[in-house]
């Protein structure tokens, strides 16, 4: 047969379902030019270029297999879809005479048509975008944008062959796809395909239950855990099982949960009930899969994007919880306090906001009345454990300007992320007095951003300090049965200073200075100078190159994700458009009025719709806490700001599913009342 | 008393932008009596149909009107049609028109569902109904599952379980074998002799055989009708036969 005709059939087949592939063509394209920048600013010599650009490489070529591996399965998925639909037809044409081999030369014009617009208006756009998307990325890391274009002709070469090779690939495992389900069927197979299967689902109670359980247990753990450790790993658990909890209860569940109502009899047989309980019956037979997949991919664009943007946002929040001052040094020699300020003073910095006191800090138990130093841990349900910090009266009234008096054997008290009832606290075999739990403490940076529970104590004098100190390192406390300390625990001093108008350049040089003071000193072998140096300014390098690309990365990731759950719904309602229209016409013949008829088919798309929107807002609303948690090992703190991006993600995402909804629930009205 | 009034009904088709104008049915005239049983005959494309949607209300005639018990179809509001439908008229079609979703027991409830009835009272309409119509035992079942023959008679079921003045049939043998279009007939007969009056638009011979009267209708317009009177089946069936000849030879009618 005369190829050129064959290759108008494609052509004329691709305009004459504009409907359907329109969409899908747009989706290829923007898949294409995803993957193209992605890749782009994965291997980008300008980006590479750039201060921190390891770990946004790293970040973002995690991306690219991401990326990769969706456009493999949502590609392949969006095509399957697409060629059931069009069984049918082809079932026509191979009555009509056009033999199988030529269908598949059908199909293959297609899919290179297909292949060509899409490869070619993605990387049109990608080559266009990406640019600009390195300008974003550099503004978000804060830094001064790259110059020139983002790659050389043979980088940019390399980029575009790679993209090729992979939606290549691609387009070959879709089209091998497409020719096998025609040339399996017969033809009258083929022209019956999409009647095929119209039996009532049964309800699969077991799975049900099933699913019910995960979904309990993956919620159970995202609410209850509370160690952080134990959350990094159990969080994946959890994620597991709701994904699980979610396609059976998707599936199993919802039929089981319509058979019920079905079964009460009073409820079933209400004008209002009866259409829609059947009908969401095959709909939910046909879809829930499909359903399932949107409310997954929903709930992995709200975590994404509320948790890399929470992230972001709070960056500076979290970066002075843990660093409390532009510089902060902590060491176990006071000699050393000396030789900083002088190495601060010789670089013409002024310090401004000094802060100076000494410290013990170790972990311990918390049980009512005291608190139990012990490496021991074995779990035990009555006590908490926390972070200790102990200091002196005379530091901290000279650091938080308070003026407390206490007699010996009396203590201030305050205790963070737990409650500290008691009026006296043992401790290594001593009993203080709580004079007052008090507001106002200095600032720790490992403290403050901790994710324990944390609890200050200070002494009356720098004697129940060391006294302190020395009890924490003695034979008797370490050897005891009771104690059972490693490690020693001496007394440290802390001094941390910031710089006039936390000017960055002066923090940075500040650092310089104190490392080159601290190195000299090093170099005399008998000096025994031990501690560290944070600068604020310094780390908050690393803090943006990893969380600005980590929210670039879940922008971006979530984006993607956004586009297919759109695409999958707007398919899921253009093929329920055409069955439900033959239903609503029967109806409207035995006396069902129009009015009735639309008000059944809103409701109907209302909850085919909004069933996975809501059920991602619960999911996310249980992984709240956990999440929370994790975020916590990013230092950072606050629950309510977290808060505030959840609820501004759910807020964006929802409004543009309302407006995919209004789009495409009109649409669809003209398909049914047609 | 006349159940039925058609009056110089006329259904003019016009094709987008007025450019041409198709005459589906002009000038028809006729009545029918309670308890009566009427079929419809006439080829492909005469306007059988036609004359069946404008009955049914399903469309909206370009002339002259319909009255059911004295009430002009065409003047009620769109809103009140439906229930009209529902509790006034029963509809058999040629293609079941079951939903594939529902089992027959439901598909039979569904005009009572959609008028607000309770299942206790559905239940007790179901059951001397669904025994006449020999469906009690495959009620549970689903389309899908039963035979042509069970699927049109839980149609017929659906259609009368209202209790309707009128029972509208377009062509319910059409897609039948000659085994079950003997039973449904003999069953249309049996609606008929408990008083149901009955209008049925047929293609076969043999189903409008069954009917008291047969209505001839050609290129739009009443072309003959002739009433059974005492004749048995096989003679009316030969009446039928000669008019169909007569009507496709192109003569004129003159019997009344």
């Amino acid at each position: 047969m005369n190829s050129k005709f064959l290759a108008r059939l494609a052509r004329r087949n691709l305009r004459k379902n504009a409907r359907s592939y329109g969409p899908f063509i747009l989706a290829c394209v923007l898949t294409v030019c995803m993957f193209f920048i992605i890749l782009a600013l994965s291997v980008s010599p300008s980006l590479e270029s750039m201060t921190g650009a390891t770990t946004i490489q790293v970040v973002i070529r995690y991306g690219v297999v991401v990326v990769g591996l969706f456009a493999v399965i949502f590609i392949f998925y969006t095509n399957s879809f697409l060629i059931k639909r069009r069984k049918r037809e082809f079932g026509l044409f191979n009555v009509l005479g056009l033999e199988k081999k030529h269908l598949a030369r059908v199909i293959g014009y297609e899919t290179v048509y297909v292949a060509l617009i899409s490869l070619g208006l993605g990387l049109l756009f990608g080559v266009a975008l990406t640019k600009l998307l390195l300008l974003v990325v550099a503004k978000i890391l804060g830094i001064a944008p790259p110059m020139g274009f983002f790659a050389g002709p043979r980088l940019l070469l390399v980029v575009i062959g790679v993209t090729a090779a992979l939606f290549g690939g691609i387009f070959l495992l879709i089209f091998l796809y497409s020719i096998r389900q025609v040339y399996v069927a017969r033809p009258v197979e083929l022209l019956q395909a999409e009647h095929a299967g119209e039996r009532e689902p049964r309800a699969k109670w077991l799975l049900a239950l099933l699913g019910a359980g995960c979904l309990a247990a993956g919620y159970y753990i995202a609410v209850t855990t509370t160690d952080v450790i134990q959350a990094m790993f159990l969080f994946f658990v959890a994620v597991v099982l709701v994904i699980v909890g979610t396609y059976l209860l998707f599936t199993a569940g919802s039929i089981a949960l319509l058979k019920l109502l079905k079964k009460n009899k009073r409820y079933y047989y209400k004008t209002r009930h009866f259409t829609a309980v059947s009908g969401m019956m095959y709909r939910m037979k046909q879809n829930a899969v499909g359903l399932a997949n949107i409310c997954i991919l929903s709930t992995m664009v709200l975590v994404m994007i509320s948790g890399t943007s929470c992230l972001m946002l709070g960056m500076d929040r979290a970066l002075i919880e843990r660093y409390p001052y532009d510089m902060n040094i902590s060491h176990s020699d006071e000699a050393t306090v000396a030789l900083t300020k002088r190495a601060v003073a010789e670089a013409g910095i002024v310090p401004v906001n000094e802060a100076e006191y000494s410290y013990v800090n170790f972990a311990a138990y918390s049980r009512p009345g005291g608190l139990d130093v012990t490496t021991d841990y074995t779990f035990n349900t009555e006590s908490t454990l926390c972070d200790v910090l102990v200091l002196d009266l005379a530091d901290y009234n000279a650091v938080t300007g308070q003026d407390y008096e206490l007699a010996p054997g009396e203590i201030l008290l305050k205790v963070e992320r737990m409650k500290y009832g008691s009026d006296t606290l043992e401790l290594l075999g001593r009993t203080y007095t709580v004079k007052a739990q008090v507001e106002d403490m200095v600032r720790y940076g490992l403290m403050t951003a901790n994710l324990t529970s944390t609890c200050y104590i200070v002494v009356p004098d720098r004697e129940a300090l060391t006294g302190l100190a020395a009890a924490m390192a003695s034979e008797d406390v370490r050897s005891s049965e009771q104690y059972r300390v490693d490690g020693l625990y001496t007394m440290q001093r802390f001094y941390g200073f910031d710089v006039a108008g936390h000017d960055e350049e002066t923090a940075l040089n500040a650092r310089l200075a104190v490392r080159a003071a601290w190195n000299e000193a090093l170099e005399d072998e008998s000096s025994d100078l031990e501690g560290t140096y944070e600068c604020r300014a310094w780390e908050r390098q690393d803090f943006v190159s990893l969380y600005g690309s980590l929210f670039f990365l879940g922008m971006f990731l979530g984006l993607l994700f956004t586009m297919a759950a759109i695409l999958i719904i707007y398919y899921k309602q253009m093929s329920e458009g055409r069955d439900d229209r033959e239903r609503f016409q029967i109806m409207q013949k035995v006396g069902m009025s129009r009015l009735e008829v639309k008000r059944t088919i809103q409701a109907q798309v209302l909850i085919v719709f909004f069933l996975p929107l809501v059920t991602a807002g619960l999911h996310t609303g249980f992984a709240f806490p956990i999440i929370n948690r994790v975020l916590g090992l990013f230092n950072l703190v606050g629950t309510d700001f977290y808060l505030w991006c959840v609820l501004g993600s759910f807020g964006a995402f929802a409004a543009l599913y309302a407006v995919v909804y209004a789009l495409t629930a009109r649409t669809y009205y003209r398909m049914v009342s047609m | 008393m006349t159940i039925l009034e058609v009056e110089n009904l006329g259904k003019i088709y016009t094709g987008r932008f007025g450019a041409s104008q198709v005459k589906a049915l002009s000038n028809v005239s006729f009545s029918v009596e309670q308890g009566e049983y009427v079929a419809i005959m006439g080829e492909s494309g005469s306007g059988k149909t036609t004359l069946l949607n404008m009955l049914a209300a399903f469309d909206k005639p370009t002339g002259g009107r319909v009255l059911l018990e004295g009430r002009d179809l065409t003047g009620i509001q769109e809103n009140e049609l439906a229930a009209f439908r529902r509790d006034s008229l029963g509809f058999v079609f040629q293609d079941f028109n079951l939903l594939d979703t529902f089992n027959l027991r439901d598909n039979i409830f569904l005009p009572l569902v959609l008028a607000g009835k309770n299942y206790v009272e559905m239940s007790q309409r179901l059951q001397p109904i669904a025994q006449k119509m020999g469906i009690t035992d495959v009620l549970n079942k689903y389309p899908y599952e039963v035979s042509g023959g069970q699927k049109q008679r839980a149609a017929v079921a659906r259609a009368v379980i209202t209790g309707p003045k009128l029972l509208l049939a377009d062509e319910p043998t059409g897609a039948l074998d000659s085994k079950s279009s003997d039973g449904l007939m003999d069953l249309f007969a049996q609606l008929n002799r408990e008083g149901q009056t009955i209008l049925m638009v047929t293609h076969s011979t043999k189903a409008a055989s069954h009917a008291g009267r047969v209505i001839f209708i050609k290129d739009g317009e009443l072309f003959h009708q002739i009433y059974r009177g005492e004749a048995a089946n096989e003679q009316m069936y030969q009446k039928i036969a000669d008019t169909l000849t007569l009507l496709a030879t192109g003569g004129e009618s003159h019997e009344q």
